[in-house]
Parts: C-alpha cells; sequence; structure tokens
C-alpha cells in the first residue's frame, strides 16, 4: 500500500502496489502515478448492481422461460451471495509473417464446356506475407469457468482498478495466474496459429517462415460477478449474474409442476402417433387392403411429423439452463 | 520519488476522469475531441440526432403496438431512455484483391450411344473443374466499435447501418451539440487511429478470402491490397430504452439520427405460446387430412410430412423461446 495525496483537493488517497492510477472519491480527478515498478494498465468494472437489484434481474430473466412461477419476485429466496472479481486480459497483436514454401497451381486438359474434365495439380514455390492485428480476450484465473470464458464481456464504464472499491463491497479479487508476460505470449501463440491456418490455405508445403509478433495493447480487467444459490418452492437453483451490466451469465430454471406435467403430455401427443404411424405405415404396406381406409398414407406423414415434433418439444422443452448472451466463436 | 500528474481538458481546462489510454478522448464538460497528446482531431464527424424523448417514446410505441400484435402487450412502462453517442471508426478505402482457384461441379448430360437396335439413351454424370482467376476491386467504408472488447446493445447491427448512413455525418461541433445533445452520454474510443486502420484492414482481408473461399472448391492464391481514402471517428447517436411489462425487463436500441430500430426485444405471452401451439397441432392434425385424401403415391404423404415437420421445427421455437428479437 502507498498513500499520496490528491493532486486536486489534497484528499489522502491510498493505492495498491500495482496500480498506476488512482480516481480521487472526493472530486473525481485521476492522477497517474509514474515510475511504478510494474507498469501494466489495470481496470475494475465497478458493481453497478447491487444484491436487490441482482434478485429483480434475475428473477426477471428466469420470467421469460415458459413454466416459470408467477410469483417468482416473492418466492425467488436468495440462499447465497458470493461476489468475486474476475480478470481478463484484453490483448492487441500485430503479426507480420513472412513465408516461403511450395504452393498448389493446377493445369486443365480436356475441355468441357466452360470448364475442363481433369485437372492436374502441380507444387512450384511461393512466398507471401500475411500482416494484420487482432484482437483477444484472455482469462486470467486458473480455475476454468467456461461460462465465465465464453461470457461477452463489456468493457463500458471500466475504471482504473481500486482495492478499495472492491473492499468496499465485501467483493474476493480472484488472482491471475497469468502474468503479463504470459497472457502476451498466449495472445500471441492465438495470432501465430490464425497465421498458420492462412499458410495452409496457400502453401502446401512450408519450408520457412519469419514472423515478428508486435503486441500493441494490452490490459487487466476485473469484472465483477455474482454467484448465486437460491431457492424456489424448496428446491435449490445456482446462477451467475454479471454484477456490472445485470445481465445473467447462466442460470438453473425452476419450473412448476404443471409445466413438466404440459411437456410429458404434448411429446406423449406427438409420440404416440409417431409411433402409430410407424405401425399403420409398415402394416400397410405388407398388406395394401389393410383396414380398407388408405391410413398407410396418413401413417407415413404421421411417422415423420410425430417423431419430428417429439424430439423437438423434448429439446426446447427440457432445457434446464438459460444464458443471456454469449460470444461468437471465431 | 513518484510524480503525480492529473488530467485537464486542454479545452476548457476542466479536470477530467479520463482513461490515458483512450485514444481520442471527449471533455465530459465541453465535449471537444483530443488525440491522447493533447492536439484537436479534426476528423471528427457525428451524425446529427433528430430525434427527441417524446419523439423516441412514439416510436417505442409503434414498435410494440405492430411487433407485439397478438400478444396482448398492455400496460408496459418505459423505464429507462438513455441516450448515447457510441463511438464507431470508419475507414474508407479503395481494395483489390486477386485470387486463383479452380471451381469443381458436376453436370449431368445425356447421350446417344449404339446403333440399330442397341441405340439407346445413357445419362452420365461428368465431374467439371472450371479455372477461376478473378478480382474483387472496391470501394469500402469499414466499420469498427471505438471500444475494446465491448457489446452494447444492438452495436453490431449499428455497424450495418453506418456503412451506408455515415456519408450524412457531419463535422463535430461542439456548440451545436451544446443545444440539441447535451443529454447525450459522450463515449470516448480506447482505439487509436493507427489500430482502428489495421483491424480494419485485417476485416478487409478476412472478407475477401471468404468471398475467394466461396467462389471457388479450392483457393491457389488470394492476395489483398489496401489504399485508406480518409479514417473519421463518428459520434453516433443511439437510444438505449429499456421498458418492463409484467414486470420483466426488455431492451431496444434505437438510431437517433432516422428514428430506425436498431434491435429490439419483445415479450413473449402466454398468449403468443398457446397461439404458436395452436398453429403447431393444426399443421399436425391439417397435414393428416391432407396425406389422407391426397395420398395417391408414398411420395405425397412423404413430402407434406417433411414440409410440416419443418415448419413445426419454427412454430415450436415460438412455443418455447424466452423472448423475440426484432433486428
Amino acid at each position: 500500500m502507498k498513500s499520496i495525496m490528491c493532486p486536486n483537493c489534497a484528499a489522502p488517497l491510498e493505492l495498491e502496489d500495482t496500480q498506476t492510477h488512482v480516481t480521487c472519491p472526493f472530486c473525481s480527478v485521476t492522477s497517474e502515478l509514474k515510475k511504478v515498478d510494474q507498469l501494466i494498465e489495470h481496470y475494475m468494472l465497478p458493481v453497478v448492481y447491487d444484491v436487490e437489484q441482482i434478485r429483480t434481474e434475475l428473477a426477471g430473466d428466469i420470467l421469460k422461460s415458459p413454466g416459470t412461477p408467477d410469483d417468482l419476485h416473492k418466492s425467488l429466496n436468495l440462499k447465497k451471495v458470493d461476489l468475486k472479481f474476475y480478470p481478463y486480459y484484453i490483448v492487441t497483436v500485430h503479426l507480420r509473417t513472412e513465408y516461403k514454401g511450395n504452393g498448389e497451381y493446377a493445369t486443365f486438359h480436356h475441355r468441357y464446356k466452360s470448364g475442363y474434365k481433369s485437372i492436374d495439380i502441380h507444387l512450384k514455390p511461393e512466398q507471401g506475407v500475411f500482416d494484420d492485428e487482432r484482437e483477444f480476450i484472455i482469462w486470467g484465473p486458473k480455475e476454468i469457468i467456461n461460462d465465465l470464458i465464453n461470457f461477452e464481456i463489456s468493457t463500458r464504464g471500466k475504471r482504473y482498478f481500486q482495492a478499495l472499491e472492491a473492499k468496499k463491497v465485501k467483493a474476493k479479487v480472484v488472482k491471475t495466474v497469468l502474468d503479463v508476460e504470459q497472457a502476451k505470449v498466449q495472445a500471441v501463440a492465438t495470432m501465430r496459429d490464425i497465421h498458420k491456418g492462412l499458410m495452409y490455405k496457400e502453401l502446401a508445403q512450408i519450408h520457412e517462415v519469419k514472423d515478428k509478433p508486435e503486441v500493441k495493447g494490452i490490459y487487466l480487467l476485473h469484472i465483477p460477478f455474482y454467484f448465486l444459490e437460491f431457492e424456489v418452492n424448496n428446491k435449490m437453483y445456482k446462477a451467475t449474474m454479471d454484477a456490472a451490466t445485470g445481465r445473467t451469465v447462466i442460470t438453473q430454471i425452476p419450473r412448476e409442476g404443471s409445466y413438466w406435467v404440459m411437456i410429458g403430455l404434448l411429446s406423449a401427443f406427438f409420440g404416440i402417433i409417431g409411433i402409430a404411424g410407424i405401425y399403420f405405415a409398415v402394416a400397410a404396406s405388407q398388406d395394401a387392403s389393410f383396414f380398407g381406409l388408405g391410413i398407410n398414407w396418413v401413417g407415413i406423414f404421421a411417422a415423420i411429423t410425430g417423431i419430428v415434433f417429439t424430439v423437438r418439444t423434448l429439446l426446447l422443452g427440457l432445457r434446464t439452463k438459460y444464458r443471456e448472451t454469449r460470444r461468437k466463436k471465431r | 520519488m513518484s510524480q503525480i500528474v492529473k488530467f485537464q481538458c486542454p479545452h476548457c481546462n476542466a479536470p477530467v476522469d479520463v482513461n490515458p489510454e483512450d485514444a481520442v478522448f471527449n471533455c465530459n464538460s465541453c465535449g471537444q475531441a483530443f488525440l491522447a497528446d493533447g492536439t484537436e482531431f479534426k476528423n471528427h464527424y457525428i451524425l446529427d440526432n433528430k430525434h427527441n424523448q417524446n419523439q423516441i417514446r412514439d416510436i417505442v410505441k409503434g414498435f410494440i403496438k405492430k411487433k407485439g400484435f397478438m400478444r396482448g402487450i398492455k400496460g408496459y412502462k418505459i423505464t429507462k431512455l438513455e441516450p448515447i453517442l457510441m463511438p464507431f471508426w470508419v475507414a474508407t478505402s479503395d481494395a483489390y484483391t486477386h485470387y486463383v482457384g479452380y471451381k469443381r461441379y458436376s453436370e449431368t448430360r445425356t447421350r446417344t450411344v449404339g446403333s440399330g437396335k442397341n441405340r439407346r439413351t445413357v445419362t452420365e454424370s461428368v465431374t467439371v473443374y472450371r479455372p477461376v482467376d478473378q478480382e474483387i476491386r472496391e470501394k469500402r467504408a469499414d466499420v469498427l466499435l471505438g471500444r475494446r472488447g465491448s457489446s452494447m446493445y444492438g452495436y453490431r447491427k449499428v455497424k450495418q447501418i453506418l456503412q451506408s448512413e455515415f456519408s450524412r455525418a457531419v463535422p463535430f461541433n461542439h456548440d451545436r451539440l451544446m443545444n440539441t445533445e447535451k443529454e447525450f452520454e459522450y463515449l470516448s474510443t480506447e482505439i487509436s487511429l493507427d489500430a482502428a486502420n489495421q483491424l480494419a484492414k485485417t476485416a478487409v482481408f478476412d472478407e475477401h478470402r471468404s468471398r475467394a473461399e466461396r467462389a471457388c472448391t479450392k483457393v491457389f492464391d488470394c492476395a489483398t491490397q489496401i489504399a485508406y481514402t480518409g479514417t473519421y471517428f463518428v459520434h453516433t447517436p443511439v437510444w438505449q430504452i429499456e421498458y418492463v411489462f409484467q414486470d420483466e425487463t426488455y431492451r431496444i436500441a434505437i438510431l437517433g439520427s432516422s428514428g430506425k430500430i436498431i434491435a429490439g426485444e419483445i415479450p413473449v405471452t402466454t398468449r403468443f405460446r398457446m397461439t404458436f401451439l395452436g398453429i403447431t397441432t393444426l399443421l399436425f392434425l391439417g397435414g393428416g387430412v391432407g396425406s389422407y385424401f391426397l395420398g395417391a403415391d408414398y411420395i405425397i404423404p412423404i413430402i407434406i410430412g417433411v414440409v410440416v415437420a419443418i415448419m413445426g421445427f419454427f412454430t415450436l421455437k415460438n412455443v418455447f423461446k424466452t423472448v423475440t428479437v426484432v433486428d
């Protein structure tokens, strides 16, 4: 811990050792502390939603699913609330890759309409350059939490990390196992993989690769998440919520008994008709005069539709988890 | 000894709470844009906001009325009406890509073989290889959100809209802004001019390559060249709206310059679910009746079955989904 005086209003301020910037809580002027040992931009998102507000957001999101208890805003009973700040590195990498090798080209034979009927693939020496810049979000902690890794994080409203602020809301700050250098290495490795993929599109054999990675920017961002355990009608459920934006990372959905009965009836309705359809279609194909009703046509239809509908109803209806947003996979 | 520096706006000297990594930053009190080294930034544009709070309320009302048709949405309340100036980089460029490869496809051909009694028609499949050697030449306007790792509601769609809309942007004028848009929250950019051009280049590169890959079975070579014709920083007015219906919150984003809905969420009500469950059941029964009367061959009930199954795939989705997203 370091103590300094705010240069604007002379209020006393406290800083963590890694902190380079401090915002005065009295006059909201940001000051920069130069010549600290470990210069890294370290930010945090503030906890915007308090426990009561996050409970309202959670209940609201759950209620958007069918078959949830109508009185959830009253009956949702928070049993355990954990607030933790999780670290993400945001890294911008520039990579210039020069490559040499053998690329493919083709000669065509036997003209046919607008093309050819045969093709011969040959190799010829080829070289080129990839030069571009991309941004990566790298998960800092040791613990792997896929829901948080895949969560589409928002950096809006970030401010310099203040240990005091996390303490004020009684939150635990999760440390990163990756230091800045390791985060850079990981981002550069991902970038190299992308260039490698591109190279294999251009070349069949790679002979020589020279690359020059450059990390254009890196910062560490701590995002607050609520880990909740809640009770609805004597059953326990879990949820993870983003405390900065109020979005639901993931939650289990409490459903009413009548919902399961409905899903059961609906899938049974489609399923029975589907199976009956298969029976009639098969039975009728062996004996064309079966019932004399031409039921085999209906049977074929019912078999196809009934099975598809049953599977769809079960897949959609038996969902137990809800996610509000997910990061798109590259 | 540590040295302490406080940040001040170079234009009006107000002390500011900024992130010094901001590449272009806007003073909270006067709104003027500066580069990180304190020089004024010239290519700073803005799309004029043409709507006030009441007009936005009317747009929201119209949207919910139109899209919430048949859902019985009554008694919703707008709880948040927040105007934001979102920072975007628009990199205009002339992009040129040359790609070489081939496309493989098959054709069926019929020909007559033999003679006399043995004369017959044969149908055969021929694999054809067509060499591809093409160019993509275009003027582009690549739009990037000026924030890293950000997700603001509707920003993806704003990017698309800006590609055509940004020609209406006018140079940023602080005085006019004070009159009409003083209620807007400014967001500055964290991405520098240089980085914006670099990221735009990556976007062009990726898009042209994927276009080449779509045109060919195999791409042998694909090379892109880009010449920038100007990079602009465009502040775009976006209204972020939240409304509550039956204690649940839904979001809408509206472009302030045109009043266009960028993205919006519409509640899925019990009435809506029941309607689609009804439609699903009717399709099912209707298909059965149809197969009974039209069935003359195996193919007809199979076609009806597949059609109804596909339609039911979507109607059942509507029965179970949590929210309707319009964009």
